[in-house]
């Protein structure tokens, strides 16, 4: 960036008095989404198709004796189908880790792994073929849970050691800091899987254009992974194929993962072999056993404390069941482990987590990535050491939270104050202290209320896992509406919107005369995945490094017309003028004009960038995150003593937002995160046994329900800007995920008496725990 | 039909059926719409008693009986609106099965069900349908004490949109007229999966009348006599002792007078 | 095959249907409303919720000939670019839509509400709100929607 950009820059950062940042704005796609228009991939087909469906295992470990298709092939809609031996380019289709093929060749290793497609022109014609291919399977032991994966002698899942992730921190010496503790604790956390389940499911529709470019439309949140995967899996050159991002119907992390590689395989596979339009769609049953999962974690914590509540030493063993193929566990090990002692600075860690395989259904990129798991240990295991010294759960964090100044768990200095301002505003806002302390001392029957807090730190945004880089193309048309387009990808989050108000911001032009593209990988650069609420901090870079390529392009023109100089001028409510006199103006509209006909080209490809991170993968040790976002999540409940049932009566969430670009969007963010993590604490879970999945279905696994949300959100946005997002901006699209289990457990806790350490707190849990004590 | 059609087993009502054709659970190769059927919509309110037709919806039910707390708790406890507009009384009580509340209810209400079979009509208490293997039965009619002359309440336990009850219970507690008490009590799981009447506990109440003891041990007797299943939404043990906790609420709110 | 009329938004459409064709896909396939979303086929989400005669009814548990002649309203029918609902106009202005997949059913659900109750309760409308999933936890914006317009009355 030159010096008069950078410029112009800091004098938008510097000033708050933000045209449209900051402001309440309808979301870009909400007029699509009240009058239903036609926008989703199952909305845009048309003709008459063929329907792709994937015959799939029905053993969760098993070799493949041989698979047998031949009474599918007798009814004659059935068009064809595909082993792994008609897969012409590479049989894989793991999102970073090749290590999962498209369709099975020699075993299965999950309940429901994919093992041939059957094709044809009637689509219940299809799901009957389904049915009547015959797999002959050799069954294997079920290798149900890490500790089974662990044992010495396991099953191998993989032609590898289980165990394929050892994080490590090591920081100081934990055994001296146990020595100078007063308080030695050790307790044993778990949390279970859960599906992050968008509702709308996975679809693909494949077609070859009429300049025979192979394309694909489905729901999906990385274009360019679904792209650069399905052309390897197709063995067809790049230019060849195209990959459209239709409206998606959430994300949640299952549509940034493998899911969409294969539905949109599956597609272009008939398509490429047909020569026709082909449609495959999962069914809800399908998509929640092959979908990936949370995580679940077992995490035991060795903590020492001094007697006035400081931390010592903590020593952690976190345990992460992958399942049968990595996805991105060996990712979301590492963001576990680096938080797992939480937003608090120790001077002496030995951690360890490791990623395990095992035949359970695959564990992936799921809203939080580690850190929701990591807090309900870390946040649990501060509550229970404060309840030991009989300090309140405020005083002991009061001790040990980051300030500016301290070191975290892989010694980054923090240099951000926003972890207090939230911890102190949470507190203020409940009257935590005092309250926690009344309903310490209730004797009420049969309902007990409690309030509980959790604290969180969140490194932004890809940090270690991988390159986090953006681009977004704009472009300023002839008439001055702008046009922008971006493989970054709009699911819920809003965060695109935030994209549009930074460009409108920098033109100083409303942002309705902006029109988004969509992601489409003809037409743009890879632009990076959309995950790790990365959107608005660093696409938002992307996207204000091209407005303000164009805006230099069109003041110098501007200055030319006025007579003036080009840094002087300032883009205001469609004008362009000098600082100071807004009547000495040209109109955008007349700016634009005027630089078509000098033949100027309007259109810009804004790139980011974020600077890479350093870490010593032996210790821990290094600043693995450029920035962090902060936060303080108190929940009231109440609890029926004698039924077990929990409810969320209030929440008062504090999150550290950077810069608020568009709060009306933050607040959505809020709540959903909310409410989300309110089902992941109290009422799913995705269960196995040996390896089957018994709920792949709405009716048991439970997800929240309106009468299930909170009384009252409290969204509360603190700004203490960040060095890395867009004028400060800091990840948020996960964050408020992360800490309602936490919260929760530590208000049931507050309520009970008992600390009850595994999710979810189901009625039959809570009670047990109630009456155990 | 039916003697046209010997072998064809009689699906419950239309929100079972298509979900179970999604499934593949069933595949039939005729569906027949009785949904026309005029006689089987009736919902005929007498004085003391009630008849409704097989094909009478649950909104009807929940709209006509809306001062019944028992009725209002079924409305209040539902699983949706939009289901409560499709499904039946004849498809729930054909469902015999602890996710329908209106059994639970109306198995306190002294309902009798009407079935025709082709042995012919059979008229018979519906506890003792619930447990009878009666196949090739179209529910017809089911006919019970009119809501709003009886004191019965209704609690459930349950979760997410479906609202399947983890546990349910409906009890009933009015005057015999001499002095006396007529109790009924009812859970949805009283054995496996199957809704029923707990006797021993009804009894308790009416040797005793609902005094604190009585009541404590009516609970009590919930817990030990019944024998739900285990599944993924709660295990037995909890069914028994949420089953006692509720019917111990129930009582004594019916007891007090504690309703809206 | 059957010979059918629905009143769809309005108007009167004569479609041809098989005995076992559900609701939700003759609205989206054959009259070409695809604001019914589906979401799971078995009643257990809601997305495919549209009124009957002004009742929220499960599209996908329903056989479409059953309803030969009826009303039926979809998103489609509550409002235009040109012309939003209140309810419509609301639901932007508060955030309501993230995703967006559950917003027609959400929409048809609370119009429901709203047409037989001009005041609901919080209860209310969280015991309505309840036949429709939203992933995305829209709950209380539903709810903040449904204050915005019952303010404006």
């Amino acid at each position: 960036m030159n010096e008069e950009i950078a410029r112009r820059l800091g004098e938008i950062e510097e000033t708050r008095d933000f045209f449209v940042v900051g402001k309440k704005v309808a979301r870009v796609d909400a007029l699509d989404a009240v009058l239903g228009r036609p926008v989703y991939t199952a909305d845009l087909i048309t003709g008459r198709p063929l329907y792709v469906r994937a015959v799939r295992s029905t053993y969760p470990h098993a070799l493949i004796k041989s698979i047998d298709f031949s009474k599918a092939l007798e009814t004659p809609s059935i068009k064809a189908v595909y082993t792994h031996r008609d897969i012409p380019g590479v049989n894989d289709a793991g999102s970073l880790i090749p290590d999962r093929p498209l369709l099975a060749y020699d075993k299965v290793r999950h309940i429901g792994e994919a093992l041939a497609l059957v094709v044809g022109e009637d689509l219940e014609r299809v799901e009957e073929a389904v049915d009547q291919v015959a797999v002959d399977y050799d069954p294997l032991p079920v290798v149900s849970s890490p500790g089974e994966a662990m044992r010495p002698g396991a099953p191998r899942v993989q032609d590898r050691d289980n165990v394929v992730t050892h994080f490590k921190i090591r920081k100081g010496d934990v055994e001296k800091g146990f020595k100078q503790s007063h308080l030695v604790l050790e307790r044993t956390y778990r949390t279970q899987h859960i599906d992050g389940l968008p509702l709308e499911i996975e679809v693909a529709y494949a077609f070859w254009s009429h300049d025979s470019i192979l394309t694909c439309i489905s729901t999906m949140q990385n274009p360019f992974d679904v792209y650069n995967k399905v052309a390897q899996i197709l063995g067809i050159p790049k230019e060849k194929l195209r990959i459209i991002q239709a409206a998606t119907g959430g994300g949640f992390g299952p549509k940034s993962d493998e899911t969409p590689i294969d539905v949109s395989a599956y597609a272009c596979l008939a398509t490429l072999k047909t020569g026709r339009p082909a449609v495959s769609a999962f069914t809800r049953e399908e998509a929640m056993t092959v979908q990936c999962k949370r995580h679940p974690f077992e995490i035991t914590h060795r903590v020492g404390v001094t007697r006035d509540g400081r931390l010592m030493a903590w020593k952690s063993t976190l345990i992460e069941d992958t399942g049968a193929y990595v996805s991105k566990g060996h990712l979301v090990i590492g963001r576990a482990t680096f938080h797992c002692t939480g937003p608090y600075e120790v001077p002496n860690i030995w951690a360890d987590g490791y990623c395990v395989l095992t035949n359970n259904t695959m564990a992936g990129s799921t809203r939080g990535f580690g850190a929701p798991q990591s807090h309900f240990a870390a946040e649990m295991m501060m509550d229970e050491l404060a309840a030991e010294l009989g300090l309140s759960p405020a005083e002991i964090r009061r001790r040990n939270v980051l300030r500016v100044g301290s070191l975290t768990a892989t010694s980054q200095k923090v240099d951000d104050p926003g972890l207090e301002i939230c911890f102190q505003k949470a507190l203020e806002l409940t009257d935590f202290e005092r309250r926690y302390g009344e309903l310490k001392a209730q004797s009420g029957w049969p309902i007990r209320r409690g309030i509980g807090l959790a604290l969180l730190y969140h490194g932004n945004t890809l940090g270690p896992e991988g390159d986090d880089f953006a681009t977004v193309t704009t472009r300023v048309e002839r008439d001055g509406s702008i046009t922008v387009q971006t493989g970054l990808t709009e699911f819920g989050t809003g965060a695109i919107t935030s994209l549009i108000l930074v460009t409108a911001e920098t033109f100083g032009i409303s942002p309705s005369r902006i029109r988004l593209e969509r992601p489409d990988t003809l037409a743009i650069p890879n632009s990076g995945p959309t995950v790790a609420s990365r959107t608005t901090a660093i696409g938002g870079r992307a996207a204000l490094d091209a407005a303000l390529k164009i805006r230099q392009v069109i003041a110098n023109v501007a200055s030319e017309i006025l007579g003036c100089r080009a840094e002087d001028l300032t883009f205001h409510q469609s004008k362009i003028y000098p600082k100071g006199q807004p009547s000495k103006y040209v109109s955008w509209e007349e700016a634009v004009a005027e630089c078509y006909r000098l033949g100027l080209d309007l259109k810009a490809t804004g790139y980011y960038i974020a600077p890479p991170t350093k870490w010593d993968p032996e210790t821990g040790q290094g600043s693995p995150y450029n920035q962090y976002t902060y936060g303080a999540l108190v929940t009231e409940v109440e609890v029926d003593m004698e039924t077990g049932v929990v409810r969320v009566d209030r929440m008062t969430a504090v999150y550290d937002v950077g810069r608020a670009i568009n709060p009306l969007g933050l607040v959505s963010t809020y709540e959903s995160g909310s409410i989300m993590g309110l089902g992941y604490a109290l009422l799913e879970h995705i269960i196995h046994e040996n390896g089957r999945l018994l709920n792949p279905n709405l009716h048991t696994y439970i997800i929240p329900t309106s009468v299930d949300a909170p009384s009252r959100i409290e969204s509360i946005m603190v700004e203490s800007p960040g060095p890395m997002g867009v004028f400060g901006a800091k990840a948020m699209g996960e964050i408020p995920v992360v800490l309602p289990a936490a919260s929760i457990a530590n208000a049931v806790a507050n309520a009970t008496g008992v600390f009850i350490r595994q999710l979810p707190l189901r009625p039959d849990r809570v009670l047990t725990a109630i009456s155990q004590s | 039909m039916m003697h046209t059609h010997p072998e064809a087993p009689i699906i419950a009502g239309g929100v079972y059926t298509i979900a179970s054709m999604i499934e593949k659970k069933i595949r039939p190769h005729h569906l027949i719409d009785i949904s026309k059927i005029r006689e089987l919509k009736q919902l005929e309110i007498g004085p003391e008693i009630v008849r409704a037709g097989a094909l009478a919806s649950h909104t009807a039910l929940m709209e006509t009986f809306a001062v019944s707390p028992a009725f209002s708790a079924f409305s209040q406890r539902y699983t949706s609106p939009s289901i409560a507009n499709i499904a039946t009384v004849g498809g729930s009580m054909a469902l015999k099965s602890s996710t329908e509340d209106l059994i639970t209810i109306l198995l306190v209400h002294d309902a009798f069900i009407r079935v025709r079979t082709t042995e012919g009509l059979s008229e018979l208490p519906l506890d003792q349908y619930l447990n009878m293997d009666i196949r090739h039965a179209l529910v017809e009619e089911v006919r019970f004490l009119n809501p709003t002359t009886v004191s019965a309440m209704f609690e459930k336990i349950a979760l997410g949109i479906s609202y399947i009850p983890l546990i349910s219970a409906a009890a009933r507690l009015d005057r015999d007229g001499r002095g006396g008490w007529i109790c009924r009590i009812a859970t949805s799981h009283q054995r496996g999966e199957i809704p029923g009447r707990i006797h021993e506990a009804e009894t308790i109440i009416q040797q005793q009348g609902p005094g604190d003891e009585a009541i404590n041990n009516a609970a009590k007797a919930v817990e030990s006599t019944i024998d739900p299943v285990s599944d993924l939404m709660a295990p037995s043990w909890y069914r028994k002792r949420v089953a006692a906790v509720l019917v111990k609420r129930l009582l004594l709110k019916l007891r007090d007078g504690e309703w809206p | 095959m059957k010979q059918i009329r629905l009143n769809v938004n309005g108007s009167s459409y004569e479609v041809e249907v098989n005995d076992n064709e559900r609701l939700v896909d003759v609205l989206r396939d054959k009259l070409g409303f695809k604001g019914v979303k589906e979401g799971c086929g078995v009643g257990d989400c809601g997305l495919c919720i549209v009124l009957v005669n002004g009742r929220p009814v499960n599209s996908c548990l329903v056989l479409a000939a059953r309803l030969d002649g009826e009303d039926i309203l979809t998103v489609e029918g509550l409002g235009s670019a040109e012309n939003l609902h209140p309810l419509q106009r609301s639901y932007i202005e508060v955030g309501a839509s993230q995703c967006g997949y559950c917003i027609p059913a959400a929409l048809l659900v609370t119009h429901s509400l709203l047409s037989k109750n001009k005041r609901p309760s919080a209860d209310e409308m969280r015991r309505h709100m309840r036949s429709v999933l939203c992933r995305c936890g829209s709950y209380l914006r539903f709810e903040e929607a449904v204050k915005v317009v019952v303010g404006d009355e």
